[in-house]
């Protein structure tokens, strides 16, 4: 699994910030959620997270991360490929705690509004058609 | 028209601005310690743009930077979204910067090799009042993250104890919190706009965002835009502090009733900060977040409810410095 090319993000106080800078929208991970996005950075493709969390928690954690991955390549976050750097070692807390990816969507209109656009081909300024 | 490859754009900018430039005037400043020369093509443009701008107003011998601001009602040349982005992101030999403002049809080009920029609009009569309040941020966000200070989307205010980086997107009180502050004795340092060198903020732009209400409060100013009904005008304050050193972060939200102040998270810090100054100021936004979230890290940050008792909010604020190790 690889993280988006367009996707900013730096965890602070155990909370990932997601920044997809190509719609405007951004998201809160936390809790094993948090952990698991540090196994994806560090390089780790889905089977391997999965079989991890199994490993070190329980089937029905693994489970749940499997949905959990879902989400982020369904939000477009992630991109369900095979990592293509070495996967860096990650240790996971203790205790599991059910991921939560909570989505922010109150800068969109700012960014629809806002007067940055993409130079179209027929030169600029142009506004998008 | 002609497409034009990026190495040939500071060159087309710049053959275009000597067209346009019968009158040129110069004025040298000095933000966040980084000499910028502006030079402007006439006087029609330097009075609209120059007033909201802050810094030090020193000659220099060697700028760092020279900035080529002009207007004209077309450029002579085109070029393709494969060639340069208008996202702001750098070109392939990573030394031209280049952006589009749909709404005012700017145009900010940064040549980082040459150490020029160029800022182009259509027609200076009829510029938005945020280009007015805010001229060239784009420019000095390029510009400036050279030199590690970091453009971020806040207010800054300060007490004799130490200041507070206000963070938010737009309708979130920054700019109420700021200049209710202001009007309580606080130094001030922007309501929008400030340049971020470690936990030291600069002043960009001694504009203000004002209604009605808030003109009767303020320290001396002059006004650029009149407020018109709920369309808030630009102030320009007579007094801004060049640098703020910053204590904490706070977090304002509208929520009507008493106003109170609490500690909260790095994260919801990093929430109100980050995602509003990346999407408004676009560049390397990978290592622009790094910054934020190491400037989260190392101050406490606060979350700051704004009711209708708008005289506590700037003791809420001093509470919040005096209370930040």
């Amino acid at each position: 699994m690889v993280i988006g090319s367009k996707v900013s993000h730096e965890c602070v106080d155990g909370e990932v910030i997601v920044i997809n800078m190509d719609n405007g929208t951004y998201y809160s991970i936390r809790d094993s959620g948090a952990d698991v996005w540090q196994l994806i950075d560090a390089g780790w493709n889905r089977d391997e997270v999965l079989a991890l969390v199994a490993v070190e928690y329980c089937d029905a954690a693994s489970a749940a991360i499997s949905l959990f991955l879902d989400e982020l390549v369904s939000e477009g976050l992630v991109i369900d490929a095979a990592a293509s750097k070495q996967a860096r070692s990650v240790e996971l807390p203790a205790s599991f705690l059910t991921p939560r990816l909570e989505k922010f969507t109150d800068l969109q209109d700012l960014l629809l509004l806002d007067p940055i656009h993409e130079v179209g081909v027929a030169g600029w300024p142009h506004k998008p058609a | 028209m002609a497409t034009l490859a990026p190495s040939k754009l500071s060159a087309a900018f710049a053959e275009s601005f000597a067209l346009a430039s019968g009158a040129r005037i110069d004025d040298d400043r000095t933000i966040a310690g980084v000499h910028f020369r502006l030079s402007f093509a006439g006087e029609g443009i330097r009075e609209l743009l120059l007033p909201a701008l802050a810094g030090a107003s020193t000659a220099h011998a060697a700028p760092d930077f020279t900035l080529h601001i002009w207007d004209s009602t077309a450029l002579p040349f085109s070029w393709r979204a494969e060639v340069a982005s208008g996202r702001g992101e750098a070109d392939e030999t990573r030394t031209i910067r280049t952006s589009v403002t749909d709404g005012s049809g700017a145009v900010s080009v940064l040549d980082l090799e040459q150490r020029r920029g160029y800022f182009w609009i259509p027609d200076a009569q009829t510029l938005p009042w945020y280009e007015r309040a805010a001229p060239f941020r784009t420019l000095f966000h390029w510009s400036l993250s050279t030199f590690n200070s970091h453009l971020m989307h806040a207010a800054a205010v300060s007490t004799k104890a130490g200041g507070v980086l206000l963070a938010g997107r737009g309708g979130s009180g920054k700019s109420t919190t700021a200049l209710l502050c202001v009007a309580a004795g606080f130094a001030y340092a922007g309501d929008d706009y400030v340049a971020m060198k470690g936990q030291i903020a600069h002043t960009l732009y001694r504009s203000a965002k004002v209604d009605a209400t808030s003109l009767n409060m303020l320290p001396p100013f002059s006004l650029a835009i009149a407020p018109n009904g709920l369309e808030k005008g630009v102030a320009i304050l007579e007094d801004v502090a060049a640098s703020l050193p910053i204590v904490a972060l706070v977090v304002p939200r509208v929520t009507g009733g008493t106003s109170r102040i609490a500690r909260t998270s790095a994260a919801q810090a990093l929430r109100a900060l980050a995602p509003t100054t990346l999407f408004q100021l676009r560049g390397d936004s990978a290592s622009e977040l790094a910054v934020m979230a190491a400037l989260a890290r190392s101050l406490p940050s606060w979350s700051l409810d704004l009711g209708d008792d708008h005289a506590a909010i700037p003791e809420l604020v001093a509470h919040a410095i005096e209370a930040s190790p």
